[in-house]
């Protein structure tokens, strides 16, 4: 267990100063402002009088992000995560240290839920600000009504550990080949097939649909628990899968693209 | 106290069906600085990923301070410091940080980093963030997270690759000053006379074989000087000296050549000669250096043939 605090601390320091922290609060941060533009531009269509602004913005939020967004930014952040060690040839570096391999791997696995759970929570604040902004500048949509806390808390989180599975996945893709056009060739393919498959009846089955599913289920009061219970548990298998499977691998970490 | 630091027993490792290392057995003594030589592509490169536990043989042991790697990979891993190939940076990070990534991950003190820094004298730029760093100034990071933590056995692959006259000559008195405290070094290159004046051991590896492993004394006297010699005789002189027990070659530009044992073998072999009534035109003892040693060993050209 010590092996393993070690090298969290050591993920901690090496995320210093990255693209993938950075990403953290800008992806967010970018959805919020999308969301304010659409406020402004098709305020009156989009937030239907009388309804409930607070529930419309959630789901905004919940389409744009945990359907499409999020997908992509778990590759993203993971294949950056991947990058980090693949290209600067560090995994002989790593894997030469007085360290067991599964420690190293569980490290980036938790560094990479918690990249994705920090950037939801900040997902969740800005869905407030956003909120917050249009009850003062834009009066007549509704915002005046109070917060749904607990709704939106829920629903990120919900769909965060929905998120596993596709996390421990592109983690996974990422740390094992060290091609980068790969790993995001593999998300980008998934996302846009689990579009496609999102609606139908298995939904419930796409690791890349989970999310959506669940956080859609609590919006629309449908069945999400199937979808939760594979999204966490499959993730956390996946995950011992990986830690596991780097322990048995050679790592030659010659110049190549696979 | 156990002899050897590193030993190999058979050490097989394919890469397909390509045998890129086949049967090595390495001995390294304690306290030696060895040298790990061979063309490119000769193995030495798998055999250190093989030796770090980073790749695992297909056949063979591996011994490191006496005691089997497998099963006892992170003590014993503990107690080497590796640099293998380029060094293992992270270019956002600054010196001091990518030295903490390390300390943090063995374990030890920050006045470790201190002193390591210090050794390859990279203080004043310990705190810029190495993508600014040159060539050899990387390098020497390298070497500093090689050496942290003071481990026993630094094995080090190329580790003068990149760098310039100077660097190199600071990294070869680094490299010298190490078995005095206590390191024993395993280091690989692709050109003998880049270690010559450093190592005490050598092992030559060729397509994947050992094909010496010794001091450079031993190395030395595997190979006998040459003497070439010219007379007005030619072919009665060869007859004269094959008939006294020497082996003569005769070479196409009417010179004879023949294997000696230093320069009273010379003057023994023109003694004969003149007593015999040969005129003796010419007498050349070459005296063949490491590196040709080394080169035709491995099968390569000799420079300037």
């Amino acid at each position: 267990m010590r092996a393993f605090f070690r090298a969290q601390t050591a993920e901690l320091l090496k995320i210093k100063r990255t693209l993938a922290l950075a990403l953290v609060f800008l992806a967010p941060l970018t959805l919020a402002f999308m969301e304010l533009a659409i406020g402004f531009q098709y305020g009156k269509r989009m937030y239907r009088v009388g309804g409930d602004a607070w529930m419309t913005l959630i789901e905004h939020i919940s389409m744009m992000w945990v359907l499409l967004l999020l997908p992509l930014f778990v590759t993203l952040e993971m294949g950056l995560l991947g990058a980090v060690e693949h290209n600067n040839k560090t995994w002989k570096l790593l894997y030469a240290l007085p360290l067991p391999r599964w420690s190293i791997y569980a490290a980036k696995q938790i560094i990479g839920m918690g990249i994705i759970g920090l950037s939801m929570a900040v997902l969740s604040v800005m869905t407030i600000g956003v909120g917050l902004i249009g009850r003062v500048l834009l009066p007549d949509l509704g915002f005046d009504a109070p917060i749904p806390f607990m709704a939106l808390l829920t629903n990120i989180c919900l769909s965060f550990l929905a998120a596993w599975l596709i996390i421990s996945i592109h983690l996974w893709v990422s740390l094992h080949w060290s091609n980068f056009v790969l790993a995001m060739g593999v998300g980008i393919v998934a996302t846009v097939f689990g579009i496609v498959v999102i609606g139908s009846e298995w939904e419930q089955f796409d690791p890349w649909t989970l999310p959506g599913v669940v956080s859609n289920g609590l919006i629309y009061a449908e069945p999400y628990t199937l979808a939760l219970s594979i999204g966490l548990l499959g993730g956390i298998l996946a995950a011992i899968a990986g830690c596991v499977e780097v322990s048995r691998r050679d790592v030659l970490n010659v110049v190549s693209n696979f | 106290m156990e002899t050897y630091v590193i030993e190999t027993q058979g050490l097989t490792r394919f890469y397909g069906n390509f045998k890129a290392v086949d049967n090595l057995s390495l001995q390294v003594p304690v306290g030696s600085i060895y040298g790990f030589l061979g063309p490119n592509g000769a193995g030495k490169t798998t055999t250190i990923r093989m030796l770090l536990g980073l790749i695992r043989p297909r056949a063979g042991d591996i011994k490191l301070f006496g005691l089997p790697l497998k099963g006892n990979a992170p003590t014993l891993l503990g107690k080497v410091g590796s640099l293998v190939e380029s060094p293992s940076l992270y270019p956002h990070l600054t010196g001091w940080e990518n030295l903490e990534v390390v300390r943090i991950m063995t374990g030890g003190s920050r006045s470790e980093i201190e002193r390591v820094l210090g050794v390859v004298k990279l203080e004043d730029a310990a705190h810029s963030q190495v993508k600014n760093y040159s060539l050899g100034m990387r390098q020497r990071l390298g070497l500093a997270m090689a050496l942290f933590g003071k481990p026993r056995l630094l094995i080090l692959d190329e580790p003068t690759n990149g760098l310039d006259p100077a660097g190199i000559h600071e990294m070869r008195e680094l490299i010298c000053s190490l078995p005095q405290q206590g390191v024993s070094v395993f280091l690989s290159s692709h050109l003998l006379s880049e270690v010559e004046q450093m190592v005490s051991h050598i092992g030559i590896i060729n397509d994947g074989q050992l094909v010496f492993q010794g001091t450079p004394d031993e190395l030395n006297a595997c190979y006998q000087d040459k003497l070439t010699l010219v007379t007005d005789r030619l072919e009665i002189s060869q007859q004269l000296l094959n008939l006294l027990g020497w082996r003569t070659t005769h070479l196409e530009d009417h010179h004879l050549s023949v294997p000696v044992n230093g320069l009273s073998d010379v003057a023994l072999i023109n003694n004969e000669l003149v007593k015999a009534g040969h005129q003796v035109y010419q007498l050349n003892l070459q005296h063949s250096s490491l590196e040709d040693i080394f080169l035709s060993i491995t099968n390569q050209p000799m420079v300037g043939e």
